[in-house]
């Protein structure tokens, strides 16, 4: 049954199983493009898609993060929170006129530390993940409350800070540039790191890292640590952005973040991720609620929407996945 | 000697837990004069309830291994149906059957596609927490549901049966039920197994499926009991109704000693840990602390809960 | 004569305690370069716990290991990896989603420098050329590694754990049961490959239940028990009745039982059973008061024919109880019909580890012990669980005891419990006694031999040709998803049993 010609095909072969996942996914973007086109004039011209691309940015910085978490099995609830705590930081920093550049710090450094709190949660008091990170989120949107005693901080906004949300560079958006940069960065990681390697690795079967010698509770600290950060950089994104902070700042961004990355392909069980699935997931959970909102659909209609895109993008997994083994 | 070793293991679950309760208890009994006062004390059982039940259904959920982030969803989009229906001019007996079966309705989608097409529970009812939530956005376009508040209505959330509220009363008989099913059934024996290993469960007869769409129909149904319960008390359903909710319950079960890998599961736990995320709310009010320290308290006290239950399973299992 | 001078690795005085007990008390070994060292005894004797130590996994509470002389501690597994100890572990340890290069360079992965030597990516060329040049070695055979190897099966993932272990430079291979999930012409590589190390300087540490295994293939044969170490001898100066008696600390005169039972009209028949691609037309009968055997390499479609059977999984054909065609969907519906199967895996497929003895016994016929048709009498449940604790005789302090507190041996007695509960016309075992020790494996023979006399039937899967053979009273040999052959027991030999699985009868 399994001779050895029969080997190099199927190497091949395995290769191209994630790729038709990701061709799935724009088929159906395109498909929906060619479908919209007629339906709505505006929607594909080049500054609408540019522009849902720029409101994706943020979940898809928050993606990328959690594409690493759930590639180790676990889960991150806390980084709409760490969203809101680094910009928070940020903002309340340059509000007291402080540097920018001391102040982007901090914020980062908020989202980094956070982060590896739930890292050393999860290892040290060895709390599942969904529950270390829930009580983060529970505890970080408190902190945000009584911080800014439900005031949003605002008057914070100066020149070069303005940039990092506003700015453009060659006439492309310069959130969209650090969406670029992160991406780019992160996908090296991921595939050609051994950091990236002892990611896939731990997820797949946590003893076989165990006892690779790869140290299992740095690892998952860093992750975790890494999630913090790319939850700071869009938090201070968004900070920029929108020019005030809101205690409720990023709330519910966590599940769009999963979806983002479930819908690219990423397993919620572990050991499989991909950014670019990440990329695309986020881009199709804005380009519908566009779409929606250049047909006049009550808006009301997209949270069913986007629940129910959800489901169909993972159970057709699951059933392409059936067919083949039968 | 050793079997009263296991059976003090055993105890010692909750006993940590309930301990926490009475400590708080005592601490607010003596920080503030009111705390014992028979309405605050009323109404503190009442405030905890609403979480109480949907926590019900989640410990049944968590127990088998899974998670239903659509209670809040479904609590709000049942009270809805319920109030709609009455308003309309319905029968309330009728409108709170309807309530109830919505609940139950969308408890069986849940359990349907976890179980048929193979989709994790976490997706599944974040998907269904989108969905209904979407629909109770499109019901109350026009505003809050309203104009239900006809007495026989009201009378379920302002009433009082032996002293005590009647939502209250119905947490009771609720309770009872539920710890019969989960202590002293086949249903609660296969919950338990399910959620300890499926596949063992699965080989030896259990008909994991249906147990499972029971499970989340369970869920469904106790999340619209709440969501009617708090229609009546709150005469109006507004959109937002039961957002949260689900992060509540879970945190009231996982206080109470359940784990959230299954197989493990206490009533008597949720119903300590409703209790404790409703005294930490009424404690804030009474010693005029701002409500938003209530986030950091109960995130805190998750913490320290599954650590210590950590801790101690751990030290058992090297034995 | 384990204190001579050139001795690579040396244990003295090893003593670990958990709460509760001691592991391992007071405890010496000792190998040297180019020397195979076998290490017996049954489960929960300390083998594997001793084996951690070497390996970083566990740290001895009192003693001294030495290494080349020097005293060492060995922190974690990437220390003993550096002092040339390379362990081939029991339990499965790859990760599936990695492909085999992936795998064997897992934790020190080569790596080149991108931007100067500050950014370091993976240098998948050399790691791939690095694990061809491996396999050629070693496996001429394999080839595709770069397919995840959760798609390949069980003996290409043990090769590969081999090599993984073997590409670190070791002086020290400690291999902890490498022949379990082997067949026997498999395990022969395995063997041959042992004496290379051995001619290379290598030391190995070999651990395993197969005592046959040892003659012929190690130096020296170290005995535990109980935590301590109860004997050292030469495997020309003993035999296999002699280790089983060291290790269980008595004699056990008859290993396998074979009592005369009179076979009886059929009971169970299976027709055209055929899953694409898994198992493919298979039939089989069993009579009463008969044990029937499946022989077969790993992957020959044994464990999947049987999970077809009960409905574990779904296939076509049919399966008829008593002369009555049956519709099985379900293992429900197989329990409802008398036959009862006890899976592969102990641990993931048999008993619920983290539940009491007596929820164990009762899961799979719960109904015999409900008050209608939802109320459990607990009375009744627990009268039923002692009865059959008592029957078994399964060693527990109540049955209130979670079931992952219990030894392999009286979890699977457990398991049994489980199944006789369901009053089965038919039994099916898969692999029952894989992982237990001798002790515990004669009770489980004893309790089948019980099982046959009062008229039910047994469909017995083993990869232990001398269970099998001492067992069945006929065999059915499959390969590659069909059954190739049907023997008596008198015709049955090792050897013929062995061509037929290997699809040697083809050629």
């Amino acid at each position: 049954m399994k001779n050895n010609e029969m080997t190099a095909p199927l190497a091949v072969k395995a290769k191209k199983k994630i790729d038709r996942q990701l061709l799935g996914l724009l088929i159906f973007v395109i498909i929906m493009m060619v479908v919209m086109s007629f339906l709505s004039p505006s929607f594909l011209s080049v500054s609408n898609l540019t522009n849902v691309f720029r409101q994706s940015v943020f979940i898809m910085l928050l993606g990328f993060g959690m594409t690493f978490v759930l590639t180790t099995g676990g889960i991150d609830l806390s980084v709409g929170v760490m969203l809101a705590l680094s910009g928070g930081m940020s903002g309340w920093l340059l509000s007291m006129n402080v540097n920018i550049v001391p102040a982007v710090i901090a914020g980062i450094l908020v989202g980094m530390l956070v982060g590896a709190g739930n890292g050393l949660m999860i290892t040290k008091l060895h709390i599942t993940p969904f529950i270390a990170t829930l009580a983060t989120m529970s505890i970080g949107r408190g902190v945000m409350y009584v911080w800014t005693n439900s005031i949003p901080f605002r008057n914070y906004m100066v020149g070069g800070f303005r940039f990092i949300g506003q700015g453009d560079i060659f006439g492309l958006q310069f959130p969209i540039v650090i969406a670029i940069v992160a991406f780019v960065i992160l996908q090296f990681v991921y595939r050609c790191t051994a950091f990236g390697r002892h990611v896939t690795a731990y997820g797949s079967n946590e003893e076989s890292a165990r006892v690779s010698g790869i140290n299992t509770d740095k690892l998952l600290i860093k992750v975790y640590a890494l999630s913090g950060l790319m939850a700071a950089i869009a938090g201070i994104t968004l900070a920029s952005r929108l020019e005030t902070v809101h205690p409720e700042m990023g709330k519910g961004y966590e599940l769009d973040a999963i979806a983002a990355a479930i819908i690219g392909g990423t397993s919620l069980s572990g050991g499989k991720g991909t950014l670019i699935g990440t990329v695309l997931g986020a881009f199709i959970i804005y380009l519908i609620s566009n779409a929606l909102n250049l047909l006049n659909v009550d808006p009301d209609w997209e949270t069913i929407v986007k629940g129910i895109i959800i489901l169909i993008v993972v159970a057709v997994e699951f059933l392409s996945h059936r067919n083949k083994k039968d | 000697m050793k079997k009263q070793a296991v059976a003090h293991t055993k105890k010692f679950d909750e006993l940590g837990i309930l301990i926490v309760m009475i400590a708080l208890f005592v601490f607010l009994a003596i920080a503030s004069p009111f705390f014992l006062k028979v309405e605050n004390i009323q109404n503190l059982l009442l405030q905890s309830v609403f979480v109480m039940l949907v926590g019900f259904g989640m410990m049944f959920v968590l127990t088998i291994g899974g998670i239903d982030l659509s209670v809040g969803s479904i609590l709000g989009y049942s009270g809805a149906v319920t109030g709609i229906i009455i308003a309309a001019g319905g029968n309330v007996f009728l409108g709170i059957l309807a309530g109830l079966g919505t609940g139950a309705a969308f408890g069986i989608i849940n359990g349907l596609l976890i179980t048929q097409l193979r989709i994790a529970p976490f997706l599944v009812t974040f998907a269904m927490s989108s969905v209904v939530r979407g629909i109770l956005l499109l019901s109350t376009t026009n505003g809050a549901v309203s104009g239900f508040a006809v007495p026989e209505f009201t009378y379920l959330a302002q009433g009082y049966i032996i002293g005590l509220p009647i939502p209250v009363f119905i947490t009771i008989i609720v309770f009872v039920i539920l710890l019969f099913l989960f202590k002293f059934t086949s249903f609660g024996r296969n919950v338990t197994a399910i959620g300890s290993n499926r596949e063992v469960a699965f080989l030896s007869g259990v008909s994991c499926n249906k147990i499972t769409v029971g499970v989340y129909m369970l869920s469904g149904l106790l999340a619209a009991l709440s969501g009617i319960l708090l229609a009546a008390r709150l005469t109006a359903v507004q959109s937002e109704m039961g957002g949260g909710y689900e992060m509540d319950a879970i945190a009231a079960a996982v206080i109470g000693g359940t784990s959230m890998a299954g197989g493990k599961g206490s009533i008597i736990g949720a119903i300590i840990g409703a209790v404790i995320l409703g005294m930490i709310s009424n404690g804030l009010d009474l010693l005029s602390v701002n409500q938003f320290y209530r986030q950091i308290i109960v995130g805190a006290i998750i913490i320290i809960a599954v650590a210590l239950e950590r801790f101690t399973s751990l030290k058992t299992e090297r034995v | 004569m384990g204190n001579s001078g050139n001795a690579f690795i040396e244990m003295t005085g090893i003593t670990k305690r958990f709460p509760g007990v001691v592991a391992l008390d007071d405890v010496s070994l000792s190998v040297s370069r180019g020397e195979v060292v076998a290490l017996v005894g049954e489960n929960g004797a300390g083998k594997s716990t001793l084996m951690k130590m070497l390996s970083g996994l566990y740290h001895p509470d009192e003693g001294e290991i030495r290494v080349d002389g020097r005293p060492v501690r060995i922190t974690d597994p990437k220390c003993a990896q550096a002092l040339g100890i390379s362990t081939i572990f029991q339990e499965p340890s790859l990760a599936p989603h990695l492909n085999a290069v992936q795998n064997v360079y897992l934790g020190r992965e080569t790596q080149k420098g991108l931007i100067g030597r500050a950014v370091k990516r993976l240098d998948e060329k050399a790691m791939l050329e690095e694990t061809q040049k491996l396999y050629a070695k070693f496996f001429p055979t394999v080839e595709d590694v770069l397919i995840p190897v959760g798609q390949l099966g069980a003996l290409k993932n043990r090769v590969i754990e081999i090599v993984k272990a073997l590409s670190i430079k070791c002086s020290l291979v400690i291999m902890d049961e490498p022949t379990a999930a082997l067949a026997e012409h498999e395990r022969q590589v395995l063997f041959d490959f042992v004496h290379m190390l051995k001619s290379q300087g290598i030391a190995v540490i070999y651990i395993t239940h197969h005592l046959r295994e040892l003659f012929g293939l190690v130096d020296r044969i170290v005995v535990m028990r109980d935590g301590k170490n109860v004997a050292e001898v030469g495997p020309g100066d003993t035999d296999e009745g002699d280790l089983v008696a060291r290790m269980v600390g008595r004699t056990i005169t008859n290993f396998i039982v074979k009592e005369d039972v009179s076979v009886g009209g059929e009971i169970l028949r299976v027709e055209h059973l055929t899953r694409k691609g898994v198992i493919d037309d298979v039939n089989l009968h069993v009579n009463r008061g008969e044990i029937v055997g499946i022989a077969g390499l790993a992957g020959a479609g044994r464990t999947e024919t049987v999970r077809a059977i009960v409905g574990a999984d779904k296939a076509s054909g049919t399966v008829s109880v008593d002369g009555k065609k049956c519709r099985i969907q379900t293992p429900g519906d197989a329990i409802a019909h008398g036959i009862g199967m006890l899976p592969e895996n102990r641990k993931l497929q048999g008993a619920l580890v983290e539940q009491d003895v007596k929820d164990n016994i009762t899961l799979a016929n719960l109904k015999e012990v409900l008050a209608g048709n939802f109320v459990i009498r607990k009375n009744k449940e627990v009268k039923t669980a002692k009865e059959y604790v008592q029957r078994l005789g399964v060693k527990t302090p109540t049955i209130y005891q979670k079931v992952k507190s219990l030894s392999g041996g009286n979890q699977q007695k457990v398991i049994l419990a489980k199944w006789l509960f369901t009053k089965p016309k038919v039994l099916i075992f898969d692999e029952p006694t894989q992982g237990i020790d001798v002790g515990a494996k004669h009770e489980i023979y004893s309790l089948i031999a019980d099982f046959v006399k009062e008229g039910g039937g047994i469909l017995l899967v083993s990869s232990e040709l001398p269970e099998l053979m001492g067992l069945a009273d006929r065999i059915y040999v499959m390969h590659q998803g069909r059954i190739v052959h049907e023997f008596t027991r008198e015709q049955a030999t090792e050897e013929n049993i062995t061509l037929y699985a290997s699809g040697g009868h083809e050629s």
